[in-house]
């Protein structure tokens, strides 16, 4: 039988062999200067003044700056490409001093008219900028992006040293906006390119510029020796972000050494997390809200604000914070989170299902008879789809049946465009403050017309006092208007607000001066993180 | 054999068009609006009317119908909704020679292993060896892939450390193309390898067993021929079509069984970048992805009835 | 192991046809372990099957403490290990895990046996109408069927149901019930093809027995043999199939259950909580096998004459 042996032998050697060579070459270890990011994948787009999400902003606030800055782990502001400015005594008109010698990734140096040309381009129709409404405070930025006019009295330049900013009515948190993505400063030969290059190869002022992309497997950046600031020593000298999509298998890699620096824990793993890697999380607070959201046009919503009240009061808010999120978020008893003007602290949760059933026996529904089946539309990341099993559960009590339409994010967004008059539906949601103002917070969210008001929902009483607040120059005055303002959308059940989001992030410790930002992990200031060997 | 070869080749393009038209009705019949995915969520009327004339949207369904297969032949998959620009062939075909690569690792591990544990069982008959070999094979053929997967990971990444939990690494590049890292296709293609095994080890020992039956392997035995001989040379050579068989057919089965196993490795082959077209809404690439997918199973199916005119001397006339 | 009692036996117009025998099944140890335990798996899944306003199976009613939704809120840090109240632990939304795992049999099999039972009837109406009048009624419809056979249909299957929103069970049972039909048929086909050229089938319409009657009960049941077996074969593709869906997040939704959604569920705690993960890719592992056992016996049961034809599939 040696014939035979030697021919098993053959087979096994060879699937050995097939199998054990490819595991014994180590890759090669990164640099110590880089920085392993872990994203979750790729970027929609890289265009500062299209981009909404959380993803995108990461890259755009690495790869562009402003005339302005937030200081590290605030929301204030500091002086970015402006090296000063001034604001009049009317609160209408700032004045910036362009600082000397900034440049451009491609080397041209900036001036005043790149910033005219980059707050013109957030405003100009044709450019599908989703940042126009940011910027509606400028002198005649209405007629401008609506097309009717081709000047922006708002925005000029009487020197090349020299911007002048001129608002329709003062705005106290206008420059927290130019410390944003709106407020990206882009050089015009590049995106006036008809070949729209910067789509795939940005080109901007900040820290970082952008080296290469392979799409589904890794993004780098590395750092942009002209910078106006100097890098400190040890600093970071090359980001490369990994596209890792599931986030047990982005911890895995973190634990063994594959990333650096991951911001999503999976759940039922904080607890864990907290206990074994103390010195790797970082936790921090957002302005950012989770809430499930009514199709207000249908009439089983328009015509029962009892039947709201009632969904409201059936949901185990602290259950879900507690239990599912591991205490990482706040129970939100509210719309405004905590740090913002119009914030009402103290708030109870409001998890009562006797109540909710009193409510919907009032509403005309008793024990859900006669009440039809409700879809919840949320898309498919594992700690949505266990809130929406745990709402699906605590309606199901109160005798609400509730159909789960769950999908991948960008089929959620447009199902949520969707919504037919009729459809009993009610949405996940999350928002994110753009700036740190109520203003960007409730507006968009409620305010008839508001981009972010998938629900539809409308109250000419609401939209009053949002237009009050936004005019009102008084901070004391303005929060109170707001809390008025959170009062009436309680009180109508407009929304079911959910909680308040924390951040988690796990970052290796040899990486000192992280400062999470209230806006979101977007707002980590890397340039001056250092690294030691 | 050349009639052969004609015939299998000219039943391949009915088939391809009867596919390709299948998937091209899907896609026109999803609900919702491409132009929205196009212009962004929050565009106006007047942008969007502009990026249907843009992309030939607004064109009535047959003459859509017609312009896509009239690219199709030219082998033109469109360009990317989302990828701004993008066109989909490049995308197609990176993530379908990462795939690629994955199932041909696959194909050979599995067929080591298959055909291995097939010969062994199938000398050795009966003993417990063949009873422990039926034994791996019927769990590896009963346990969902995925699943699989996430159990080498929980042991050889998280437990013992040796091998990456997931992605694609850098194995340097070659010729232009971004090689993987040689330790990360290790768990991806053993997933794959196993479950294929089980049913080559089945079918080879059938094969053997069956073939050592038959009358011209008894009378060379009976000649004097050494068993080892007569396995080798004649049973081993007269099993080898079925074995064929399931080897391209389980190809052919990886290229599309692998979007499970793609998702739980974080692969970046094909089925990756489908259900990511899937979840964007970005329907050329959805279209593209489908097609080539079936277009790979196809072309293997045919390169495995090609080797029949080889094998079978049968067929050769 | 050809049955020496089969050997020369001649059918008769008015024989029973079904060329299987159950007790050459029982003898084997794979048919009789396959037939356990696909008992078993079916009786469990009736019994976790949900009926009744509120809705909960008999498991639920008689015998466990915990349904498959009710979450333990005296339970401070999910997912929990095993212990006296919860014999295998909870999970992440402090849900009793056994209750669960149980109760993920339902949908398995009923997607299972559901999608079969379709891709059989519409299998073996094809194969027997192909079969029986030949010609280009068989050619056409054996050419749609060789179309199906050559499409990678998973993806497809995966594409159609991602493209049609809505995650009824119903729109399962129809693209996996579409899915294998095409196999069915191809067997039934060449079964009828022969049974059809035989004598008996000649007297019978020489006696003036219609087309339908001689269809209906003397071709199809000596064709149904090989058909099932390629059917069990089938239930055991079908489950894996489904499990792979859910896996997707293409699967039936909650409050349904389903084996391929707990392991993606049980994935984020893969290194805490492993079984989390593992015991439903076991349990599904299980009710395959016990289809595939039963496929392999009944295969080796049936009469020799019948089986060549098993190896088309």
């Amino acid at each position: 039988m040696t014939w035979m042996r030697r021919f098993l032998l053959l087979i096994v050697l060879a699937s050995v062999v097939a199998v054990g060579v490819p595991g014994c070459a180590p890759a090669p270890p990164p640099a110590p200067s880089t920085l392993t990011y872990r994203a979750a994948e790729d970027p929609p787009t890289l265009d500062p003044f299209r981009a909404g999400d959380d993803n995108s902003l990461v890259y755009i606030h690495l790869i562009n700056d402003g005339l302005v800055e937030y200081v590290p782990g605030t929301v204030d502001v500091r002086p970015a490409v402006a090296e000063s400015w001034t604001l009049s005594p009317d609160g209408l008109t700032y004045t910036f001093r362009l600082r000397r010698g900034v440049r451009f990734h491609n080397g041209r140096e900036v001036t005043a008219q790149d910033v005219v040309y980059s707050l013109r381009r957030a405003l100009t129709p044709g450019t599908h900028s989703s940042k126009a409404t940011f910027l509606a405070m400028l002198k005649g930025a209405a007629d401008f992006s609506a097309g009717r006019a081709t000047d922006l009295p708002g925005v000029a330049s009487p020197d090349p040293a020299t911007i002048v900013c001129t608002l329709e009515y003062p705005y106290g948190s206008f420059l927290t906006i130019l410390a944003g993505e709106a407020g990206s400063i882009v050089p015009h030969e590049v995106y006036d390119d008809p070949s729209q290059a910067y789509l795939k190869h940005p080109v901007g002022c900040g820290p970082y510029r952008f080296e290469s992309w392979e799409p589904k497997v890794s993004l780098a950046l590395s750092r942009f020796p002209d910078h106006w600031t100097k890098a400190p020593a040890g600093g970071i000298e090359r980001i490369l972000f990994r596209m890792i999509f599931d986030s047990t298998t982005a911890l895995e890699e973190y634990k063994t050494g594959g990333v650096d620096f991951t911001q999503e824990i999976p759940p039922g793993q904080r607890q864990e997390v907290a206990r074994s890697l103390p010195k790797d999380l970082h936790s921090g607070t957002r302005l950012s809200i989770f809430y499930v959201g009514f199709n207000h046009r249908a009439s089983l919503f328009k015509d029962h604000p009892l039947l709201r009240r009632a969904l409201l009061h059936a949901i185990d808010t602290e259950f879900i914070v507690r239990v599912l999120d591991e205490g990482k978020d706040t129970v939100a008893s509210g719309v405004i989170p905590p740090g913002l003007l119009g914030h009402r602290p103290g708030g109870a949760p409001a998890y009562d299902p006797d109540l909710a059933a009193r409510l919907l026996a009032e509403a005309g529904f008793p024990k859900g008879r006669g009440l039809p089946e409700l879809t919840y539309v949320t898309n498919d990341t594992t700690g949505f789809r266990q809130i929406a099993e745990r709402i699906q559960s605590d309606w199901a009590r109160i005798g609400v049946k509730t159909a789960l339409q769950m999908s991948d994010f960008a089929a959620f967004m447009k199902a949520l465009e969707a919504f037919k008059t009729d459809t009993a539906a009610v949405y996940r949601f999350t928002w994110f403050a753009d700036w740190p103002d109520p203003d960007s917070f409730v507006t968009a969210q409620f305010g008839t017309g508001g981009v972010g008001n998938y629900g539809l929902y409308s109250s000419a009483a609401l939209d009053q006092l949002l237009d009050q607040g936004r005019r009102e120059p008084d901070p004391a005055q303005r929060d109170a208007l707001y809390r008025k303002a959170d009062t009436m959308l309680m009180e109508d059940a407009a929304l079911i607000p959910l909680y308040w989001y924390g951040q988690d992030v796990l970052l290796k410790p040899r990486f000192t001066g992280l400062k999470l930002s209230p806006l979101g992990v977007f707002g980590i200031p890397w340039e001056e993180v250092t690294a030691a060997p | 054999m050349i009639g052969y070869v004609a015939r299998r080749l000219a039943w391949m393009l009915p088939v391809l068009w009867a596919a390709a038209s299948l998937i091209w009705v899907f896609m026109f019949l999803i609900p919702g609006d491409p132009a929205r995915v196009l212009a962004g969520q929050s565009a106006d009327s007047e942008t969007l009317r502009a990026v249907r004339a843009e992309w030939g949207l607004d064109r009535p369904p047959l003459q859509r119908y017609a312009e896509f297969l009239g690219k199709l032949a030219r082998l033109d998959l469109g360009t990317s909704y989302v990828q701004h620009g993008r066109p989909v062939s490049e995308i197609v075909a990176e993530g379908m020679w990462r795939t690629f690569l994955l199932a041909t690792f696959a194909t050979l591990v599995g067929t080591a292993i298959g055909v291995g544990l097939g010969i062994l069982s199938a000398a050795r008959r009966g003993t417990v060896l063949d009873g422990a070999a039926l034994a791996f094979t019927t769990v590896t053929i009963t346990l969902p892939t995925f699943w699989l997967g996430l159990v080498l990971i929980l042991i050889f990444s998280s437990r013992l450390g040796w091998l990456p939990v997931s992605g694609y690494g850098d194995g340097g590049t070659l010729a232009g193309l971004r090689l993987p890292g040689p330790a990360n296709l290790v768990l991806p293609s053993l997933t794959l390898a196993i479950f294929s095994s089980g049913y080559l080890a089945r079918v080879t020992r059938a094969a053997l067993i069956e073939e050592s039956t038959q009358e011209y392997a008894r009378a060379a035995r009976a000649r004097g021929v050494s068993a080892a001989a007569v396995w080798l040379r004649h049973v081993l050579s007269n099993a080898l079509l079925p074995i064929v068989t399931l080897v391209g057919l389980s190809f052919g089965q990886l290229l599309g069984g692998a979007i499970a196993t793609e998702s739980v490795f974080d692969w970046p082959g094909l089925g990756s970048v489908m259900r990511g077209a899937l979840g964007s809404r970005d329907l050329p690439v959805v279209e593209g992805s489908v097609l080539a997918l079936t277009a790979g199973f196809l072309l293997v199916n045919l390169a495995v009835d090609l080797s029949y005119a080889v094998l079978d001397p049968r067929i050769r006339d | 192991m050809i049955p020496e009692d089969r050997r020369g036996t001649s059918e008769t117009l008015h024989g029973s046809g079904v060329s299987l025998s159950i007790r050459a099944l029982l003898r084997r140890p794979a048919g009789l372990a396959g037939i356990l335990i696909v008992m078993s798996m079916t009786i469990l899944a009736a019994l976790a099957t949900p009926f009744g306003e509120p809705s909960r199976s008999l498991l639920t009613r008689t015998m466990l403490d915990w349904g498959p939704q009710d979450e333990d809120r005296t339970i401070a840090l999910p997912p929990s290990s095993p212990d006296r109240n919860h014999w295998l632990g909870t999970d992440i939304q402090r849900r009793d895990f056994l209750s669960r795992l149980l109760h993920g049999a339902s949908i398995s099999l009923q997607v299972g046996l559901a999608a079969e039972a379709l891709a059989l009837t519409i299998g073996l109406v094809v194969g027997a109408l192909a079969g029986f009048y030949r010609g280009w009624i068989d050619s056409t419809l054996m050419r749609l069927a060789d179309i199906l056979l050559a499409l990678p249909l998973p993806i497809l299957a995966m594409a159609a149901i991602a493209v049609f929103e809505t995650r009824s069970i119903t729109l399962l049972f129809a693209v996996l019930g579409m899915m294998g039909w095409a196999g069915i048929a191809r067997l039934t086909r060449a079964q009828c093809l022969t049974i059809a050229r035989r004598n008996y089938s000649e007297a019978a319409r020489a006696l003036g027995a219609s087309d339908m009657r001689l269809i209906a009960r003397h071709v199809l049941p000596n064709a149904a043999a090989p058909a099932l077996v390629a059917a069990a074969v089938g239930v055991a593709g079908n489950i894996l199939t489904e499990a792979w869906l859910s896996f997707l997040g293409l699967g039936v939704q909650p409050p349904a259950i389903s084996w391929g959604r707990m392991i993606v569920d049980g994935q984020s705690v893969l290194t805490l909580r492993p079984w989390l993960c593992l015991l439903p890719g076991l349990a599904l592992g299980m009710t395959v096998l016990g289809f595939v056992l039963l496929a392999d016996g009944l295969r080796d049961s049936i009469d020799p004459r019948a089986r060549m034809a098993t190896h088309i599939s």
